[in-house]
C-alpha cells in the first residue's frame, strides 16, 4: 500500500475540522469567515461560533496531536508498541492527582498542569519499580500499567466517594469532554503546548539510535539517562495539558502512533509527523460522533467515550497481532533460605488477627469497643468478614495460578478482563433498571468474559490472553465514562460497587461465596505437580509430557472461576491477586504448597483488617473494601521493591 | 527409531529445512553439524515433537509423532533446549524430580524406584551436591547439567540435546560427551545432539549428520567425515586435518 503524504493527510484535517464545525453551529462557511474577520456583537450564532464552536474545533487540533505525539515519545522511549499514558497508568496518576489536590486544596495554590505533572511522575515511577525499568519495552509494564490504573482508579473513587457534594462536577469534568463556553482553555493549552514542541527535532537523532537498544545506545555515544528523562519529561507534560484542559481522554495517544505505524512511518520523525496527524484526525472524528451522538441521544457522550468506543477495537486488534516480550521476576525470594516455614505458627497468627477483627468496633459514639459483638450487631458483621476474607483467599488461588500459568509475576486475576465483564454486566443490569437481581448480571457478564477466554485458551499464546483482558478493561473504562458522564445516582451506585464495598452482603452470599472459593481452591491441590512444571515455561512442560493446551484451558477455568465468583460479589479488585503470592514467597514459602497455604492465609488476613479498617478508621462513613484491601496491598508491594533494589544496591 | 520423509518447513517465505527421507535409528551418539542457520535446531525442535513440518512425516516407531499425547512422547523422548529458562523458584532436585511427571502424571506420589532414579540422575550429571540450590543461583554450566540431570531421571531412550556443552568448561564438555557415550553404549539411551565443536564431534560421534542450508549435506562416520573431498565447505572456511600418534586427529581452521 502507498502511503499517503503529509499533505494529503493534512487536507482530510481540514475537511474533518470544516465537517465539525458545520455540525457545530447552524451558519455556513462563508457565514463563519465573516464572523471571525467582521464579527457582530449583537449576531447570537456569531458569538456562540466564536466563544464555543470554533475554540472546540481548534482545541481538538491541538490536543489530539498533543497526545498523539506523548503517545508516540513514550511508544519509542520504552520500545514497547503498546505505551501510551493510558496503557502504562501515568494518565490515572494524573487524574488521581488533580481530584485528590482539588479535594485536599480546594483553594488550588498549585496550578492544575502541575498537579497532573506530579500525579504522572508518581504513576511513571511507580510503573518503574514495580516492572522495573529495563523491562518497560515487555509484557510486564503493561501488566503492571493495568494493575495501577485500577488502583490509582480506586483511590480518586474513594477520594469522589467521600466528597461528593464537590465531586459531582468533577465526575462529569474527569469523563473528558471537549464542550467549551470560551477561548480561555485554547489559549491556555497554545502558551504551554507550542514551546514544548520546539524540544522535538533535537530528539529525533538520539531515539533513532536507541532503537537499537539502549546498550547498544550508549556504547555509540548516547546519554541514554538523559535522553530518557527529556523524553518522558515531555511526553507527560504534552499528556498533562491534554488531561487538565480536558480530562481523560485515553486511546488517541495509544492509536494514532499505532495507525502512523501501520501506515509505514519508521524513522522517529515521520513517527512523530504521522502520530500527531493522525492524533487530530481521529480526535476530531472522536469528537464529531460525540457531538452527533448528544444531538441524537438523550443524554451526552464525552468525547472521550467515543474515542473509547472507536479505539478499543482497534486496541484489542493490536493486541492480538503485537508479539511483546515477556518479563522476568519481581520479587527475588530470600537468598538461600533453607529454613522450614513454620506454617503452624503463621495459621495460629492469622486466627488471632481474625478474631480481633471481628471483635473490634466503634460504639454510637464513635468509642472503641473490645468485646463479643450483641447479635443484631454480629448478624451483620460476620457476613461481611467472611465475605471479605473469602475474596482474599480466592485472589491469592487465583493469583497464584495465573502467574504460575503466565510464567509472569505481575499477571493476576483482575487483568483476565473477567471483573471488567462483571463491571459490563452490572452496567447493563443498572442500564435496563433491574434492581434486584444485579448480581445476577455481573456474573452473567463475568461469564461471558470467562466463556470467551476459555475458547480462546487453546488457540492463543498467554501472553495474549491478558493483553485481550487489558483491552477489555479498556474497552469498559470508555464505556464508564459515559456513564459516569451523566453525574446521576447510578452513576454513584456504580462507583461504590467498582471500588469493592461490601456493606450489603447478605449472610447467604457469604456463605454462598466462601463455599465457592473453599471448593475451587481445593481443586487446585491435584494441580500442585502442574503449576510447578510450569515454572519451566510452556514449551519445556511440553517436553516434560504435559498436554499444554489442557492444562492451560483447566487452570484458565478454575482461576476465572475464582475470579468470576469474588468480582460478581465485590467488583475489581486490584493488586490482592498479584501481590499476595508474591508475599507468600518473600515470606520464604518457595514449594507450591507451602505458598498456596501462606497466600491463602495471608489473603484472609489482609482483607480481613481491610474490613476492620473500612468500618472502623472513618467512623461513621465507611470506606469500599476492596479499595482499601488494593491500597494496603500496593503499599506492601512497594514496600518489597523498595528492599529488593536496596538490596541490589548492598 | 525416528523415520522422516519429504519432510520441508518454511519461516518467513525461506525455506529452512527441505529433507528427502532421514532414518535415525535406536542406537549410538549421533551428531548434528552445520553452520549457523543450517537449520539444526529447527530438525531437533521438529524430532521433540514441538512443531510440525509443513509437509512430510515424522515418524516415531512408525507413529506420527504429532499423534501421540504428550506423556506418550515424554517417555520415549527427552529433549534439552538450547535456552535453559531459570525460575527462581525451583530448586535443583525439584527440577530432576519433574522428570518423573512423564512417568507418574498429576496425582501418583513418587514411588521409592523414582527417588532412586532421581539420586542416581543427579550423580551421573554430577549435580548432587547442589540439589538444595534454585536454580538461579548456580551457573550455566551447572544449570546445564541439572537439566540433563532432569532429562537422564525422565529415562526416555532418545535423548536430543540442543547444543549441551555451550555453557560447559573444557573438563565438564569432555565428562559430558564421556557421560553420552557410556550411556550409549550401554544402550541405555540413544543421543542426538546438536554441536558446534568439530572435533569433540569427531572423537566421540558414532554418526555425524552435517546440515547446509536446510539440507543433509554429509551423513556418515567420522572417519569418512575426515575424507569427504569438499570438506571446506562444511563452514565455509578451509580446514587441515591433523593426524596424531595413536590419538584422534584433529581439525584446525588452515
Amino acid at each position: 500500500m502507498k502511503r499517503p503524504s503529509l499533505m494529503q493527510l493534512s487536507l482530510i484535517i481540514v475537511l474533518l475540522a470544516l465537517t465539525h464545525l458545520q455540525l457545530a453551529t447552524p451558519l455556513s462557511v462563508t457565514e463563519q469567515w465573516q464572523a471571525y474577520w467582521q464579527p457582530q456583537p449583537t449576531h447570537i450564532e456569531q458569538i456562540i461560533f466564536l466563544n464555543a464552536d470554533l475554540p472546540r474545533t481548534l482545541l481538538a487540533i491541538l490536543l489530539g496531536a498533543a497526545m498523539a505525539l506523548s503517545g508516540s515519545l513514550l511508544q519509542q522511549l520504552t520500545q514497547n508498541p503498546l505505551a501510551s499514558p493510558m496503557t502504562l497508568g501515568i494518565s490515572a496518576g494524573a487524574w488521581c492527582a488533580i481530584v485528590l489536590g482539588g479535594i485536599l486544596l480546594p483553594q488550588m495554590p498549585i496550578p492544575i498542569e502541575w498537579l497532573a505533572m506530579i500525579g504522572s511522575l508518581v504513576a511513571l515511577g511507580l510503573l518503574g519499580t514495580l516492572a522495573g525499568w529495563r523491562q518497560l519495552h515487555s509484557l510486564s509494564a503493561l501488566l503492571a500499567g493495568t494493575a495501577l490504573n485500577l488502583l490509582l482508579g480506586s483511590i480518586a473513587g474513594i477520594a469522589v466517594m467521600l466528597n461528593d457534594q464537590y465531586s459531582r462536577s468533577l465526575l462529569v469534568w474527569g469523563a473528558g469532554d471537549l464542550a467549551q463556553n470560551d477561548s480561555h482553555w485554547l489559549s491556555w493549552v497554545c502558551i504551554r503546548l507550542l514551546p514544548a514542541l520546539l524540544i522535538l527535532p533535537w530528539l529525533c537523532r538520539p531515539l533513532q539510535l536507541l532503537q537499537l537498544g539502549s546498550h547498544a545506545a550508549a556504547a555509540a555515544g548516547l546519554n541514554v539517562l538523559r535522553l530518557a528523562i527529556i523524553t518522558s519529561l515531555l511526553a507527560l507534560w504534552l499528556n498533562g495539558l491534554a488531561i487538565s484542559a480536558v480530562g481523560l481522554i485515553g486511546f488517541i495517544s495509544l492509536l494514532a502512533p499505532a495507525l502512523a505505524r501501520l501506515l509505514g512511518a519508521r524513522s522517529p520523525a515521520e513517527q512523530m509527523k504521522y502520530s500527531a496527524l493522525l492524533g487530530m484526525m481521529t480526535l476530531l472524528l472522536a469528537d464529531t460522533l460525540a457531538m452527533y451522538a448528544s444531538q441524537v441521544l438523550p443524554d451526552i457522550l464525552p468525547s472521550s467515550a467515543a474515542a473509547g468506543l472507536l479505539g478499543a477495537p482497534l486496541l484489542i486488534y493490536l493486541c492480538l497481532r503485537q508479539p511483546l516480550a515477556e518479563g522476568g521476576e519481581l520479587v527475588s525470594p530470600p537468598a538461600r533460605s533453607r529454613r522450614k516455614l513454620p506454617l503452624l505458627l503463621c495459621l495460629a497468627v492469622g486466627v488471632v488477627v481474625l478474631v480481633l477483627c471481628a471483635i473490634i468496633g466503634r460504639d454510637g459514639m464513635g468509642q472503641w469497643v473490645w468485646s463479643w459483638p450483641e447479635a443484631q450487631l454480629w448478624s451483620l458483621r460476620w457476613p461481611r468478614l467472611l465475605a471479605a476474607c473469602a475474596a482474599g483467599v480466592g485472589l491469592a488461588i487465583a493469583g497464584l495460578i495465573l502467574q504460575r500459568l503466565f510464567n509472569n509475576p505481575l499477571a493476576s486475576p483482575d487483568l483476565l478482563g473477567i471483573s471488567s465483564g462483571a463491571s459490563l454486566g452490572m452496567l447493563a443490569g443498572l442500564a435496563l433498571g433491574a434492581s434486584a437481581s444485579q448480581w445476577w448480571f455481573s456474573a452473567g457478564g463475568a461469564a461471558l468474559i470467562l466463556l470467551l477466554l476459555c475458547w480462546l485458551a487453546p488457540r492463543q499464546t498467554p501472553a495474549r490472553l491478558i493483553l485481550l483482558g487489558i483491552g477489555l478493561s479498556s474497552l469498559l473504562e470508555a464505556v464508564l465514562q459515559f456513564v459516569m458522564a451523566q453525574g446521576n445516582n447510578d452513576s454513584f451506585q456504580l462507583l461504590n460497587w467498582l471500588a469493592g464495598s461490601s456493606y450489603h452482603t447478605s449472610a447467604n452470599q457469604a456463605l454462598l461465596l466462601s463455599g465457592l472459593v473453599i471448593l475451587l481452591g481445593l481443586f487446585t491441590l491435584p494441580a500442585s505437580r502442574v503449576l510447578t512444571l510450569l515454572l519451566l515455561g510452556e514449551s519445556h512442560a511440553r517436553s516434560n509430557g504435559l498436554n499444554v493446551q489442557r492444562t492451560r484451558w483447566l487452570l484458565l477455568l478454575l482461576a476465572g472461576g475464582i475470579s468470576l465468583v469474588i468480582s460478581s460479589q465485590f467488583g475489581p479488585m486490584a493488586f490482592i491477586g498479584l501481590v499476595l503470592p508474591q508475599l507468600a514467597i518473600k515470606l520464604g514459602a518457595r514449594r507450591i504448597h507451602s505458598q498456596l497455604c501462606l497466600a491463602s492465609l495471608l489473603g484472609a488476613v489482609m482483607l480481613g483488617l481491610a474490613d476492620l479498617a473500612s468500618r472502623t478508621v472513618f467512623f461513621p462513613a465507611q470506606i469500599p473494601v476492596g479499595a482499601l484491601g488494593s491500597l494496603a496491598c500496593g503499599c506492601l508491594l512497594l514496600l518489597a521493591l523498595l528492599a529488593r533494589s536496596r538490596s541490589q544496591h548492598a | 527409531m525416528y523415520q522422516l520423509k519429504n519432510i520441508t518447513l518454511h519461516r518467513n517465505g525461506h525455506e529452512v529445512l527441505h529433507i528427502e527421507q532421514l532414518d535415525l535409528p535406536a542406537n549410538g551418539l549421533t551428531v548434528v553439524l552445520g553452520h549457523n542457520g543450517s537449520g539444526k535446531s529447527t530438525l531437533l525442535k521438529m524430532l521433540a515433537g514441538q512443531f510440525k513440518p509443513d509437509q512430510g512425516q515424522v515418524l516415531l516407531n512408525q507413529t506420527e509423532i504429532s499423534r501421540l499425547a504428550p506423556r506418550a512422547l515424554a517417555k520415549q523422548v527427552a529433549y534439552m533446549p538450547q535456552q535453559i529458562p531459570q525460575p527462581a523458584l525451583l530448586q535443583v532436585r525439584e527440577l530432576v524430580e519433574l522428570g518423573r511427571f512423564a512417568w507418574r502424571g498429576f496425582w501418583q506420589p513418587w514411588q521409592a524406584d523414582d527417588q532412586q532414579r532421581i539420586q542416581q540422575a543427579m550423580q551421573a550429571a554430577d549435580v548432587s551436591h547442589l540439589a538444595e540450590h534454585a536454580l538461579d543461583e548456580i551457573s550455566g554450566g551447572e544449570r546445564q547439567r541439572a537439566w540433563l540431570a532432569m532429562l537422564l531421571a525422565q529415562n526416555a531412550n532418545m535423548l536430543l540435546l540442543d547444543e549441551p556443552s555451550s555453557a560447559l568448561d573444557l573438563a565438564h564438555q569432555y565428562q559430558l560427551m564421556t557421560l553420552l557415550r557410556q550411556q550409549t553404549e550401554q544402550h541405555t539411551c540413544t543421543v542426538i545432539a546438536v554441536l558446534h565443536d568439530l572435533n569433540l564431534a569427531l572423537r566421540y560421534a558414532d554418526r555425524i549428520l552435517a546440515l547446509r542450508h536446510g539440507r543433509i549435506w554429509f551423513d556418515g562416520t567420522p572417519s569418512e567425515l575426515l575424507n569427504h573431498p569438499k570438506l571446506d565447505d562444511l563452514y565455509g572456511i578451509a580446514l587441515d586435518i591433523l593426524p596424531r600418534e595413536g590419538k584422534h586427529p584433529v581439525a584446525v581452521v588452515a
